[in-house]
């Protein structure tokens, strides 16, 4: 009888576990991962996550695990778990490139915005870009339009006429959408930026005049105008300018976009810039 | 067959949580706490829970950067990303390095040693790194930071944060 326990102590192991193993599914089984009452608790919970324990911790990740666990197929859970890597500059999209694969209307988007802002993957961010457009038309992200981030992100790879093209067409969407005079400001000073760039002077001192009326206090297009009027050999003015960019930034002035408070934006100032040009 | 699908969706769920290896060591990078010990002990927390980004652009800083390369007989021949993670201390002393290296399709990958030193010297350099207090003012806080550049068909495409 004795050669028989081994095995009957390995049934006894299997039968106790198959059963607690099938109780913990009755109970994963009631939620339905589709009920937007559920997903609405699930998020709930990650935003309660992220003060209790923040959403660099490892507390985190186990949190995401476990909602994971349960519904394997809500991609904001996925979102969750990779943007503080990203955001930390450990650029693992294996997590977004899973959320883009399960719903990628709301997360394509989110992955060009993470590619083109953070890891200033700006050949990537276009792809993504491209394909966002043609899921979803006329899209956004971020409180700007795709034609927004594609316009930053041919302008930083020194595409500038590409640039203007794009960041007209966002200011122009605006325009048609909120009227003449109601742009937003990072839309004007990006879109005087890259005609700066593709050396169409006019044009950019009109966007950049029009960016400095929209948010007087905005350092970028008072220092960039600074430098366009240096080339036109027109000093005073660009002194003034550069000293108003110093002002701005000195009594704290910035973009005022969310994500600056963890990453540049493009073609960012800071103080030692303006203080270099005011010293040449 | 509930049990394999389980097991499945497990697996699954482990493959998409691997971490990214840490490749510090590999390259001589100063992974100690040293410097910490030289502060009151705390949590650590990131730069942006205080408002400490590096002070200087990443714009500026590419430049400099972009500068300072050519000048050193480095090649520039492989796209990808090299971030270098590590705690600023109460006397704004960096160490605690950590390493990250991915190619341009974020795929882990590596890097020739002398230009990891490179941007490693180039980090070492930056000394305006911000003292941190806690809300009293009575405590100097460390905090984690983090640096990456971006190579792109033979050039130094981005700094970031």
């Amino acid at each position: 009888m004795a050669k028989y326990y081994p095995w009957l102590l390995s049934l006894f192991l299997f039968c106790f576990y198959y059963n607690k193993a099938s109780a913990q599914e009755v109970v994963v089984s009631k939620i339905d991962c589709l009920d937007s009452k559920w997903q609405e608790r699930a998020e709930q919970g990650l935003f309660h996550a992220r003060y209790a324990t923040g959403y660099m911790s490892e507390e985190w990740q186990s949190h995401c695990d476990s909602l994971l666990h349960i519904c394997p197929n809500f991609s904001y859970i996925w979102e969750m778990k990779a943007m503080p890597h990203i955001k930390g500059g450990i650029y693992d999209f294996s997590s977004l490139n899973k959320a883009v694969s399960i719903n990628p209307v709301r997360q394509l988007p989110y992955r060009a915005f993470m590619k083109c802002i953070f890891s200033k993957d700006y050949y990537g961010a276009l792809l993504d870009l491209d394909s966002a457009e043609q899921l979803v038309h006329g899209g956004g992200i971020m409180d700007h339009s795709f034609s927004f981030y594609k316009g930053i992100s041919y302008l930083s790879i020194g595409k500038a006429d590409s640039a203007v093209l794009y960041l007209q067409k966002d200011v122009a969407e605006q325009s048609k959408r909120m009227g003449l005079g109601n742009e937003h400001y990072n839309s004007l000073f990006y879109l005087g930026l890259a005609h700066l760039y593709a050396q169409q002077a006019k044009q950019a001192e009109r966007y950049l005049l029009a960016s400095i009326k929209a948010y007087s206090k905005f350092p970028e297009p008072n220092y960039y105008l600074g430098l366009l009027y240096l080339q036109k050999n027109e000093k005073i003015k660009a002194k003034t300018y550069f000293e108003l960019a110093q002002s701005a930034i000195v009594n704290g002035y910035n973009m005022n976009e969310d994500n600056n408070i963890y990453v540049d934006y493009p073609f960012q100032i800071s103080a030692i810039e303006i203080e270099q040009v005011l010293k040449d | 067959m509930k049990i394999i699908v389980s097991l499945f969706t497990f697996l699954i769920c482990q493959l998409y949580t691997l971490a990214q290896v840490n490749q510090a060591s590999r390259y001589g990078l100063d992974t100690s706490f040293l410097n910490y010990n030289a502060c009151e002990q705390g949590p650590i927390n990131e730069y942006f829970s205080y408002h400490a980004k590096y002070p200087e652009s990443a714009m500026s800083l590419l430049k400099r950067v972009q500068d300072s390369v050519a000048s050193h007989p480095i090649a520039l021949s492989k796209n990808g990303f090299i971030t270098f993670r590590f705690t600023v201390n109460c006397q704004g002393k960096i160490s605690c390095f950590k390493l990250y290296l991915l190619d341009e399709n974020y795929a882990e990958t590596i890097f020739d040693k002398d230009l990891i030193l490179f941007f490693y010297d180039f980090i070492k350099g930056l000394n305006g790194w911000k003292i941190v207090k806690d809300k009293s003012g009575a405590h100097i806080l460390n905090y984690n930071s983090y640096f990456s550049f971006q190579i792109k068909n033979g050039k130094i495409l981005s700094v970031a944060p």
